[in-house]
């Protein structure tokens, strides 16, 4: 319990206490009063919070917390992967940071990621480890998801109205989404009018401060987590049969959303003046063709300036046809393993990290 | 369906813009308040509906038969009552009992196969019962004419706004308030208003951010029987009664002020639960401003039907502790609620003494630190688990006890401030600020109720706790 929180209730308490019946008004003047309080108060609250330090507490600050823990303990250069799912249980930061310092690379890996996270609740994350960092990481590699490019309130896959979902749609985030929206990034009419209004409710419940005090905690109390943890039990059956067939097969790359490469661009630009010497992109391997072609399509096309690595190797899609997938879309402990030593030297080969050296 | 959940203000609206586009029908009125009194009950367990049906039936039948002055009466007041006390027993009880006497045999050395039963305790039983019975009694005692419309007597037991925790409304006063037209005014909209904005106030804003300082030291009330008294310290058990003295008081009596507004938006009078009982300077008094509708419920039923004041000291002091000893029993079906009772008894006994002795009191200050500390020890064996944690938390009140680790925020040694705040609210002087000239601008008093809605939204927590009482 916060002393704000203390200081809030005694505030309501006296404000309510105090409060008789008022004199008859118009309608429109104590309209507007009330909004006027309403926003004014709003405003006085965030401002509060934002210099007590105080947010919403999602598992995404441990993870931060932890980054930014790593980043003043060592001296090497950092390397962020930024992602959801995907790169959460594909990255073990020990693991590739000790492959690449095996090759005489002294970098330090760093996995900011978490499951449902959209492209915008990423940077959000990404941006309170740059504000928290004693220094800008080396490289930022950002994955390039077919899903939260295809839908910018992916987040409502997980979990509405939790502290999460509300802290995500700051008017940045809300920018972001609707935009994505507007062009159709969502699945059929009903899914984007669903989204569209899920969005509005959520940043309407930010704006006005919902459970901030009473459930907000001062971020940087809060324990520091390391984002890989590692699976060994699959949690779904797998046919054999079509995962060959999967992982052997190459398709046709889905189109890009134009919000989606507007958004990197942005978050590029701002990386880039902010310190970071490369923003680079990739995705971690998945069963499904048509989703690591989209990433290899964008690897071809909108990135191909940049350091892109996109999991179509057949060496190494051969290499985990066998029992090394959580589900689908996700590897197993096992499978992280095969990924990180072929990352390494995708690394390596991409020339990436000489200037970091 | 509870007061601060987005699922109530749905419901609210829907049922308030039907009852007032009902307006000048007042059956209609009437009709849509009851149906929406059973979707509200219904929506926590629905096969209860039957049981809250049984106790209206038959107190309407009952009160029917023991109004009328006939030979019979009293036999349909008995029936009345002792019918409304055995769904209360079955209910509420029948689990409690059979293991307290399974348990009394093993101690005595019997081994005896006696079934507990374990029966879901169904939501506000204990408030509508006591509902139910006070118009039987009213209506035999010819304080009120029954009433020989189902639908009103229906109403009056099923209002959903005091449903399920109170406050426990007199069918005399409740009654009448059905027998005349209601205008929906900008008075009666603000007067709803202030009450349900000092509700919120008190139970989201307040109370439930003080559970995570309860709950962990006396256990989660929600998920029972986790406390680990042992692994505190002296502080942390003190800090987190006081904290608990707090939540109780802010949850309930924010309950009693959310359902007073509500009524009050469908043009419904509820009297005042609370009146800041911890600014109480004697125990006496403690209990005329703590849960009054309650409190004046064992008086009026069971205090003074049992004898009162009229048989001398002792019969006094007997009535005076079987009034509390039924009390502590009516807010749980545990010992430790008989021996919170108990101690509220014997307190109000030797109040009694004291001061029919004396003639005077202590002076308000001494007076006010000795009920408050009292108070505060007595809820200690309300809100713990079992006897063994009440003895090692009132030991920690001694600061003898040794061990224990656990330390809370140190912010718990301010919830006091919040307690006094709330007294000094209830002093004359400070309520006559409220009425000054300048708060009560519509445009001053507006933009205040907007900060103050901004307030309590960040104090809202995501998750809705259920109200203290409802367990009762």
């Amino acid at each position: 319990m916060s002393l704000l929180l203390i200081a809030l209730a005694g505030l309501a308490l006296a404000g309510a206490g105090l409060l008789r019946l008022p004199h008859r008004g118009g309608l429109m003047g104590p309209a507007l009063a009330f909004l006027a309080g309403l926003m004014v108060m709003a405003l006085l609250i965030r401002v509060a919070t934002g210099a007590l330090g105080i947010g919403r507490a999602t598992d995404f600050d441990a993870v931060v917390n932890h980054a930014v823990e790593v980043s003043a303990e060592e001296a090497a250069p950092i390397i962020v992967f930024s992602g959801a799912s995907f790169s959460r249980n594909a990255i073990s930061e020990q693991r590739l940071t000790g492959l690449l310092r095996e090759k005489g690379y002294p970098h330090r890996v760093v996995n900011l990621s978490l499951e449902a996270a959209s492209l915008a609740e990423r940077d959000r994350h990404l941006e309170d480890f740059m504000a928290a960092t004693p220094r800008a990481p080396d490289i930022v590699f950002v994955e390039i998801g077919q899903v939260t490019d295809e839908r910018p309130a992916f987040i409502f896959e997980n979990s509405k109205f939790s502290m999460r979902a509300i802290d995500q749609f700051d008017l940045t985030g809300t920018r972001w989404a609707v935009q994505g929206m507007l062009e159709g990034a969502c699945a059929g009419t009903t899914a984007c009018v669903r989204d569209l209004v899920l969005t509005g409710m959520h940043a309407g419940l930010n704006v006005l401060n919902v459970g901030l005090v009473s459930q907000g905690k001062t971020l940087a109390t809060i324990a520091p987590k390391e984002s890989y943890e590692g699976n060994d039990t699959p949690r779904e059956e797998i046919d054999p049969a079509w995962r060959a067939e999967e992982l052997a097969a190459t398709v046709e790359a889905a189109s890009v959303k134009p919000w989606a490469r507007a958004f990197r661009d942005a978050q590029r630009a701002r990386l880039m003046s902010e310190g970071v010497r490369e923003v680079a992109y990739y995705f971690p391997p998945v069963i499904e063709a048509g989703t690591r072609a989209y990433a290899g399509g964008l690897c071809n096309d909108e990135l191909a300036a940049f350091t892109c690595i996109a999991p179509l190797d057949p060496a190494l899609l051969a290499s985990l046809d066998g029992n090394e997938w959580l589900d689908r879309d996700h590897l197993l402990d096992s499978g992280a393993e095969v990924y990180e030593v072929w990352l390494a030297e995708q690394l390596i080969a991409s020339g990436i990290l000489e200037g970091g050296k | 369906m509870i007061f601060t959940q987005p699922i109530f203000f749905a419901f609210l609206a829907i049922t308030f813009a039907a009852y007032w586009l009902l307006r000048g029908r007042r059956e209609a009125q009437l009709t849509v308040l009851l149906i929406a009194s059973a979707i509200f009950y219904g929506w926590w367990n629905w096969r209860f509906l039957g049981l809250i049906g049984l106790v209206i039936v038959l107190s309407w039948l009952t009160a029917l038969q023991a109004a009328k002055r006939t030979p019979s009466r009293r036999t349909w007041l008995v029936a009345g009552i002792a019918g409304n006390l055995a769904v209360l027993g079955i209910f509420k009880y029948a689990g409690f009992f059979t293991a307290s006497f399974a348990e009394l045999l093993g101690a005595i050395g019997l081994k005896a196969n006696v079934p507990v039963l374990n029966i879901i305790l169904p939501v506000g039983i204990s408030f509508y019962v006591f509902q139910a019975i006070s118009y039987i009694v009213d209506t035999a005692r010819d304080d009120l004419p029954a009433e020989p419309r189902l639908r009103r007597v229906a109403l009056y037991i099923a209002f959903f706004p005091q449903l399920v925790a109170g406050p426990i409304v007199r069918a005399a006063s409740f009654f009448p308030q059905m027998e005349y037209d209601k205008r929906l005014t900008g008075e009666l909209l603000s007067a709803g208003l202030r009450a349900f904005l000092l509700g919120f106030a008190y139970k989201a804003g307040i109370a439930d951010n003080l559970a995570p300082l309860v709950d962990p030291v006396y256990g989660d009330a929600l998920l029972a029987g986790d406390a680990q008294i042992s692994g505190w310290s002296n502080g942390a058990l003190i800090g987190a009664t006081i904290a608990f003295a707090a939540q109780i008081y802010f949850d309930f009596a924010g309950y009693s002020l959310m359902a007073i507004g509500v009524a009050r938006w469908f043009g419904f009078f509820i009297p005042k639960n609370f009146d800041h009982p911890y600014a109480s300077p004697d125990i006496a008094d403690f209990w005329r401003r703590w849960h009054i509708s309650l409190s004046s419920w064992l008086r009026d039923y069971l205090y003074i039907p049992l004898g009162g004041n009229r048989g001398g000291k002792l019969k006094t002091y007997r009535n005076l502790m079987a009034t509390m000893l039924l009390g502590g029993l009516w807010h749980g079906a545990a010992w430790t609620f008989v021996v919170w009772g108990a101690l509220h008894g014997a307190a109000l006994a030797v109040h009694r003494a004291l001061y029919s002795k004396s003639g005077h009191r202590i002076g308000f200050l001494p007076g006010l630190i000795l009920t408050q500390l009292f108070v505060l020890l007595a809820w200690v064996p309300f809100r713990a688990e079992s006897f063994s944690d009440t003895l090692e938390i009132w030991y920690a009140f001694t600061g003898l006890r040794q061990g224990g680790e656990g330390w809370l925020h140190w912010t718990v040694w301010l919830v006091p401030v919040l307690i006094a705040l709330d007294a000094l609210l209830g002093l004359p002087a400070v309520k006559r600020l409220g009425r000054a000239p300048i708060l009560r601008e519509p445009l001053v008093y507006w933009g205040a109720v907007g900060a103050l809605t901004a307030i309590l939204l960040a104090l809202y927590p995501l998750e809705a706790r259920p109200f203290v009482y409802f367990q009762f």
